[in-house]
C-alpha cells in the first residue's frame, strides 16, 4: 500500500465520499474494464466563486499596495501570529474614507533579511502606512466613484515602527479631526491629527506622553468611546498576556513537534479604562475592577438598555467580560449572569473578534464573537433586557464556522436588504496538519466567511444565515487578521479592508448592482464637530419595525470602522423620519433623503420628549 | 508539490525503484482488484509530515506502518489487513492527524464494512471536520449493526444538536442512557436537547440530576444557571452562576460516559506533549494524583523539557511537596535559565519553603529578565518584608504603585511596611485620600481600609467611610462586618457603650457571627 503526499481535503470544504478516485480509480476502471469512478481531489480545491460575486478584490489595482509583516524567525513567538489591524475613516475631512495598516516588526534579534519572510523593499522601512483615498468628488453619490489609494505615510509625519497590534479611531481632542491610537506589543502611540498643513497634507504628532495615553503592555483592541458622557471621548483598551521575547515559550502538538503556544502559557493583563479629562486621559481602570484576563476583541454599546455605555470584551480562552455601567459611573461585570460569557455548553472558548449589532431586528444589540476551530463563532442574541441567548446552532452559524479560527468580524449588511448580515475573516494560530504536510511555509491561511442574513421568515420565524462564502468574492486563503467596515467608494454600499498577517492586505469592494435602496448618515455634535460615537440611530418606516443602528468605530479585532452609518432599505424608498438618540441622551427626529450620505448635527433636528 | 513517500510496502508490490509510485500502485491494484474487487477499492493515504515530530511519535508510526506494510505484502488475510488500517487510523487519529486517519479508516470498512468501531472512529474524525451529515451517515450505519451502543448514540446525539435537531438528538440520548444508565453525558445531553427544544424545566431537571451523578462536572453549573435565569429563577440561578464564576479556566469538567472505544483512542498517545495534556487536563479538574503519573511520564520521555519539570513542580506545589517541588523548579531553570517566569516560580517556591535569599536571588534576576513581570515585583516586596527590609519593600510597591495605582494588595502590604518603619502619617495621608477620592468598589476592601486608618487614629476619615458602606445596597454580611468593626475600634477607644450597640446591631444582622459574640462577651466580663 503507498502512502500519499499532502492533504486530502481542504479542511472543512470538501465533501467526503467512501468512494476512491484519482489515478487509483482511473487504472482500475481501465484494467477491470467495470466500475464507476467519481472525482475527489487530493489537491486542496482554490475557492470557486461563481460568475457573480459580492465582493471583488481590488487592493493592488487602486494602489492599497501594503504587505504585513510578522517579523518570525524561527522562535514561535506567540505574538508573531496574533496581528494585525486596520481602520479606514476619514483623516482629511474630504469625504471619504482613507485606510490605515497596522505594520508589524522583527521579533527577537537579529536584521530584516534573517527573518523568515523578509519584508519588500517597498514596505521598508516598516512602518504602519496611511494611504489616501483619491476618490473623486463624484464619489459622493450613489453612482460611486474611482478609489484609489495613495500612500502618505512619509508625509504625514507618522512613525508608528512598533510590533503593531491594533488601531481605533475617534476624535480625542474634539478639534473636528479623527486622531489615532495604536496598539503595540510594547508601549502604544496616540497620534493627534493636527489638520491639514499648506500643501493640503494632513498631519500628525505622536501625543502619547502628554495626553497620558500609553500603556506598556501587550495591548491589542480599544474603543474611543464618551462612557461618562462629558462630551470628551475615552478610550478602553484591551491587554492580552505577558508575552516578551525573553521569557518566549516553548509548546508542542500533540506529537510533539513545537507549535505556537496559546494564551494559557502566559499570564494574563488586565485592560485599561482611560478617562478624557479634556484632551488628557486619567486612569480609570480601577471602574473595571483591573481583572487579569487575556482580551482581544473590544466594543461598546448599551448592551441592557439602561442608557448607559457598557463594554464587551472577548476574551482568549477565559470567560469574556461585558462590563455593564452602573448609575454612580463604576463598572460590574455580568457576562455570566447574562448568558455572554462562555458557549452554551458551559465552556470559556477563545474569544478574538467581536461584532455588535441588531442582527436580529429587534432594536437590541446582540452579539458574535470569533473563536478557534472547533469551537464554533458564537451569536448571543439580545432578549431586550440585557440578557442572551445563544443564537449560534439555532441560526446555521454553526457548522460552517466550526472548522474556521476567527479574528475580525462585523455586522454588515452586503445586499442593502435592512438584514445585518455576516463576516469572519480566518486563519489559523497553531500549524495546520493539513498545510504542514503539503509543506507550506506558513501552514496557518484558511478561507473567509461570508454568511446573509435571511431574517426570520424561514424556519419558524427562527433567525437563519446562510453560508454565501463561495459567493463572496473573497482572494483564496489567509491567515487574516484585522477588518474594517465601511463604504469605500461612497456608492452607498458596505466595502471592507482586511489586514492579512504576513500577507497583502485585500480591498473587497461590494458589487452590488443599484437597486437596492439606502441612506446615509454622518452624526456629529453640537459642540464639537466630530462623530458622535455612541449614538443610536433608528430609521422609522410605515408598517415596518424601525431600522436600529449605534454609531461606532470600535469592535471586530485590533480595528476601526467608518462611523458613518448605512442603513438597506430593500426595495422601498418609504421612510417617515430618523430618530437620533445622541450620548447626551437628546432625542431628535430628522428627515432626510435616502439615496445618499447626509450630515445630521445634533441640536439641528425636531426635539422628541416622550420617552423611548 | 511534495513527491510521494515510499515505503516498503510499494517495493514489495513492484520495486519503488523502477516505476513511479502511483503507477506502482495502480498496476497492482489492478492486478488485485479483479481478483478482490475490496482491496481494489482502497484508497491512498496521505502522509504526514513527521520532520518535526518527537521521536517517540515517529517511531510507534514507524512501526505501525511496518506492520501494515508486512501484513500487505502477504494479503493473506483480509480481516486482519482491515483490522491494521483500523489500528493505523486511530493512531493518526490520536495524533490529531485527520486525514489520513480518515482515509485509513476507510480503508479498514471497505475491507471489513461491518466492523461499527471503525464507523465510529470515522464518524468522530469527520464530526471534527465539521462535516455533520456525513457523521450522521455513518453513525447511522453503525446503528444498523449495534443499535445499544452508548458510546453511538451519544455520539449521534451530539451530532444531532449541532445539526439543530434537538428531537432526534433527545432519542438518542435516551438510548444511549437506555443502554448505559451511569451515561451522565448522556444526560447532560438530554438537557441540551430540552433546552434547544424550549422545555427549560426538562432541561434544568437533567442538568441537576448531572451534577448529582457527576459531582465533578461542573461545566454543566453555567447551562444550568442560565437555564434557572430564563426561568426567573433568579436565585437559585445565582448559586450555580457564582459556582461556575469560580472556574476560571474552562478545562475539564465535562460530564462522562464509560467509552472503551474513545478510551482505547486517548491510551494511543504516548508523546510528551500529549501526556502533558493529559496531565493539564488532569489538574484542572483537580485529579493531581492523575496529574502527577501523566506528568512523570512526559518526563520519562522528555527529561530536558523545562515545561514538563515546570508542570511537575506546579503538581508539587499544589499538593503541598514544595521539597519535591524546588527540586523540579531548580532543574527547570537550570534548562532555561533566561526565562523570567520559570525564575519567577523558583523564587515563590523558595519563599515558600523559608529560603528568603535563595527566593530574593531569583526573584531580582526574573526582575532583570522581564522587569515588568509584576508578581515578581510583589513577591519580592513580601519577601523582603518578610526580611524586615520594609525601605526595600516599601520602595518595590511604589513602583507596582506606580504603574497600577490601583493594586489594593500593593497598598495595603505597602502600608504594613510604613507603619514598620514608623511612617504612619504617610500611610494615613496615602489610604485617606484613596478612600476620598476612588473608593474601592468591594465594600470589604472599603471597610479593611477605613479600618486601618482608624487603627491608625484618623477617627474622624474612617467614621465618614463606615457611614458610608453601611449607606450602600450592600448585602446584610457586610453591613453586619462593618458594625462589628466599628464597635471593635469604640471598644478600643473606651466607648463601651457605643461599642456595645453596634456590635448588637451586628448581630441583629448575622447572629451567627462569633467575632462579634466574643467581643460582646469580652466587654460584659468584669
Amino acid at each position: 500500500m503507498p502512502w500519499g503526499n499532502g492533504v486530502g481535503s481542504r479542511p472543512g470544504r470538501v465533501s467526503r465520499s467512501l468512494v476512491p478516485v484519482g489515478v487509483v480509480a482511473a487504472l482500475l476502471a481501465a484494467g477491470c474494464g467495470g466500475g464507476e469512478t467519481s472525482s475527489r481531489s487530493p489537491e486542496p480545491v482554490p475557492l470557486s466563486p461563481s460568475e457573480s460575486t459580492f465582493f471583488s478584490e481590488e487592493g493592488g489595482a487602486r494602489g492599497l499596495d501594503f504587505v504585513h509583516f510578522n517579523g518570525m524567525s524561527d522562535g514561535l513567538f506567540i505574538a508573531e501570529v496574533m496581528g494585525s489591524g486596520v481602520a479606514v475613516l476619514d483623516v482629511d475631512n474630504d469625504g471619504d474614507l482613507d485606510v490605515y495598516l497596522v505594520q508589524g516588526a522583527l521579533l527577537g534579534s537579529g536584521t530584516l533579511d534573517d527573518a523568515k519572510f523578509p519584508p519588500s523593499e517597498a514596505m521598508r522601512p516598516l512602518t504602519d502606512r496611511l494611504y489616501r483615498n483619491d476618490l473623486d468628488a463624484a464619489g459622493n453619490d450613489a453612482a460611486g466613484g474611482d478609489v484609489r489609494f495613495t500612500d502618505i505615510t512619509e508625509e504625514s509625519g507618522l512613525s508608528a515602527t512598533g510590533y503593531g497590534m491594533g488601531v481605533a479611531t475617534g476624535d480625542f481632542d474634539n478639534d473636528g479631526w479623527v486622531d489615532l491610537y495604536v496598539t503595540n506589543l510594547g508601549s502604544n502611540q496616540l497620534w493627534r491629527n493636527r489638520g491639514l498643513n499648506a500643501d493640503g497634507t494632513v498631519t500628525f504628532e505622536d501625543v502619547t506622553a502628554s495626553a497620558n495615553a500609553d500603556d506598556s503592555r501587550w495591548s491589542v483592541s480599544a474603543s474611543f468611546i464618551d462612557f461618562d458622557r462629558d462630551g470628551w471621548l475615552d478610550l478602553f483598551v484591551s491587554n492580552y498576556v505577558d508575552f516578551e521575547i525573553a521569557g518566549n515559550k516553548r509548546c508542542k502538538s500533540l506529537t510533539g513537534a513545537p507549535d505556537y503556544c496559546g494564551p494559557i502559557s502566559y499570564r494574563p493583563q488586565a485592560d485599561r479604562l482611560l478617562r478624557n479629562r479634556g484632551g488628557a486621559f486619567e486612569d480609570w481602570s480601577g471602574a473595571i475592577a483591573s481583572e487579569a484576563a487575556s482580551g482581544l476583541g473590544v466594543v461598546s454599546g448599551d448592551f441592557n438598555h439602561d442608557g448607559r455605555t457598557d463594554f464587551y470584551v472577548a476574551n482568549d480562552g477565559m470567560p469574556n467580560f461585558m462590563w455593564l455601567q452602573q448609575a454612580d459611573g463604576s463598572f460590574v461585570d455580568e457576562a455570566l449572569n447574562r448568558g455572554s460569557a462562555l458557549s452554551l455548553e458551559g465552556m470559556a472558548e477563545a474569544g478574538m473578534g467581536v461584532a455588535s449589532g441588531d442582527v436580529d431586528g429587534d432594536g437590541d444589540e446582540d452579539l458574535l464573537v470569533t473563536h478557534l476551530a472547533l469551537e464554533t463563532n458564537t451569536l448571543y442574541l439580545n432578549d431586550g433586557s440585557g440578557f442572551f441567548d445563544d443564537g449560534t446552532v439555532a441560526s446555521g452559524l454553526g457548522t460552517p464556522s466550526f472548522t474556521s479560527t476567527g479574528f475580525g468580524t462585523g455586522f454588515l449588511d452586503i445586499d442593502n436588504d435592512g438584514w445585518l448580515d455576516i463576516v469572519a475573516v480566518n486563519g489559523a494560530v497553531k500549524k495546520v496538519s493539513e498545510l504542514v504536510a503539503l509543506q507550506d511555509p506558513y501552514p496557518l491561511h484558511m478561507p473567509n466567511l461570508l454568511f446573509r442574513n435571511l431574517g426570520r421568515n424561514l424556519g419558524g420565524g427562527a433567525l437563519r444565515f446562510e453560508d454565501v462564502s463561495a459567493q463572496a468574492g473573497f482572494h483564496g486563503s489567509d491567515v487574516s487578521r484585522g477588518l474594517a467596515t465601511g463604504d469605500l467608494d461612497n456608492d452607498g454600499d458596505i466595502d471592507f479592508v482586511v489586514n492579512n498577517n504576513n500577507g497583502p492586505a485585500r480591498l473587497l469592494l461590494n458589487q452590488l448592482e443599484a437597486g437596492a435602496q439606502w441612506l446615509g448618515l454622518r452624526l456629529v455634535g453640537r459642540e464639537a464637530a466630530r462623530d458622535m460615537l455612541g449614538a443610536r440611530v433608528a430609521v422609522e418606516r410605515p408598517d415596518v419595525a424601525p431600522l436600529w443602528r449605534r454609531v461606532r468605530t470600535d469592535g471586530g479585532y485590533l480595528s476601526a470602522s467608518d462611523p458613518r452609518l448605512l442603513f438597506g432599505l430593500g426595495d422601498s424608498t418609504d421612510i417617515e423620519s430618523v430618530l437620533v438618540e445622541w450620548p447626551s441622551h437628546q432625542r431628535e427626529r430628522f428627515r432626510v433623503a435616502v439615496g445618499g450620505y447626509s450630515t445630521v448635527r445634533e441640536g439641528s433636528g425636531d426635539p422628541v420628549d416622550e420617552e423611548p | 508539490m511534495k513527491s510521494p513517500r515510499r515505503s516498503g510496502l510499494h517495493a514489495g508490490l513492484c520495486g519503488w525503484k523502477q516505476l513511479d509510485i502511483l503507477a506502482c500502485l495502480g498496476l497492482a491494484l489492478v492486478a488485485l482488484a479483479c481478483g478482490n474487487p475490496r482491496l481494489a477499492d482502497l484508497e491512498t493515504p496521505p502522509v504526514p509530515d513527521l520532520g518535526a515530530v518527537e521521536e517517540s511519535v515517529r517511531q510507534q508510526l514507524g512501526d505501525e506502518r511496518a506492520r501494515l506494510d508486512a501484513r500487505w505484502n502477504r494479503r493473506t488475510d483480509i480481516a486482519e489487513l482491515a483490522s491494521d488500517f483500523g489500528r493505523m487510523g486511530q493512531l493518526y487519529h490520536a495524533y490529531d492527524l485527520l486525514p489520513p486517519a480518515a482515509a485509513c479508516y476507510r480503508n479498514a470498512l471497505r475491507l471489513t464494512p461491518d466492523n461499527p468501531a471503525w464507523l465510529y472512529y470515522l464518524a468522530g474524525v469527520y464530526l471534527r471536520q465539521g462535516e455533520l451529515d456525513a457523521s450522521a451517515e455513518i453513525l447511522s450505519k453503525a446503528l444498523g449493526m449495534v443499535s445499544d451502543s452508548a458510546p453511538l448514540h451519544l455520539r449521534f446525539g451530539r451530532v444531532e444538536l449541532a445539526r439543530a435537531r434537538p428531537v432526534e438528538a433527545r432519542a438518542h440520548f435516551e438510548a444511549a442512557l437506555a443502554a448505559d444508565s451511569t451515561c451522565a453525558a448522556a444526560r447532560y445531553g438530554l438537557g441540551e436537547a430540552a433546552r434547544a427544544a424550549g422545555d427549560l424545566e426538562n432541561a434544568v431537571e437533567h442538568f441537576r440530576q448531572t451534577l448529582e451523578e457527576q459531582p465533578h462536572a461542573l461545566q454543566v453549573l453555567y447551562p444550568l444557571g442560565q437555564t434557572l435565569q430564563r426561568l426567573g429563577r433568579k436565585e437559585e440561578a445565582q448559586h450555580y452562576l457564582d459556582r461556575s464564576a469560580a472556574r476560571r479556566m474552562s478545562v475539564g469538567g465535562r460530564p462522562t460516559c464509560a467509552d472503551p472505544w474513545d478510551e482505547e483512542l486517548s491510551g494511543l498517545t504516548r508523546s510528551a506533549a500529549a501526556h502533558l495534556t493529559r496531565g493539564l487536563h488532569a489538574a484542572y479538574g483537580g485529579r493531581n494524583d492523575e496529574a502527577l503519573a501523566e506528568y512523570r511520564k512526559a518526563l520519562a520521555l522528555e527529561p530536558n523539557d523545562p515545561v514538563v519539570r515546570q508542570s511537575l513542580g506546579s503538581v508539587y506545589v499544589a499538593t503541598g511537596k514544595l521539597e519535591d517541588a524546588l527540586e523540579q523548579y531548580r532543574e527547570a531553570v537550570r534548562l532555561a535559565p533566561e526565562d523570567p517566569s520559570l525564575v519567577h516560580d523558583l523564587g515563590i517556591v523558595a519563599s515558600r519553603l523559608g529560603l528568603f535569599d535563595e527566593s530574593r536571588r531569583h526573584l531580582e534576576r526574573a526582575l532583570e529578565l522581564q522587569p515588568s513581570l509584576r508578581p515578581a515585583r510583589l513577591r519580592l516586596a513580601a519577601v523582603e518584608q518578610q526580611a524586615g527590609r520594609h525601605d526595600r519593600a516599601v520602595e518595590l510597591f511604589d513602583h507596582v504603585l506606580e504603574n497600577d495605582p490601583t493594586h489594593q494588595q500593593a497598598r495595603m502590604e505597602r502600608a504594613k511596611s510604613l507603619i514598620s518603619l514608623g511612617r504612619n502619617g504617610e500611610v494615613i495621608e496615602d489610604i485617606g485620600q484613596l478612600l476620598d477620592t476612588r473608593p474601592p468598589e468591594d465594600p470589604a476592601e472599603r471597610l479593611r481600609l477605613a479600618v486601618l486608618l482608624a487603627t491608625l487614629g484618623d477617627l474622624n476619615r474612617a467614621n465618614r467611610h463606615f457611614d458610608a458602606i453601611l449607606a450602600l445596597d450592600a448585602p446584610p454580611s457586610v453591613h453586619a462586618m462593618t458594625h462589628l468593626r466599628v464597635g471593635q475600634i469604640r471598644m478600643l477607644i473606651g466607648d463601651r457603650a457605643g461599642a456595645v450597640k453596634s456590635l448588637r446591631t451586628a448581630l441583629e444582622l448575622e447572629p451567627d457571627l462569633q467575632e462579634a459574640k466574643a467581643t460582646l462577651a469580652r466587654l460584659d466580663s468584669p
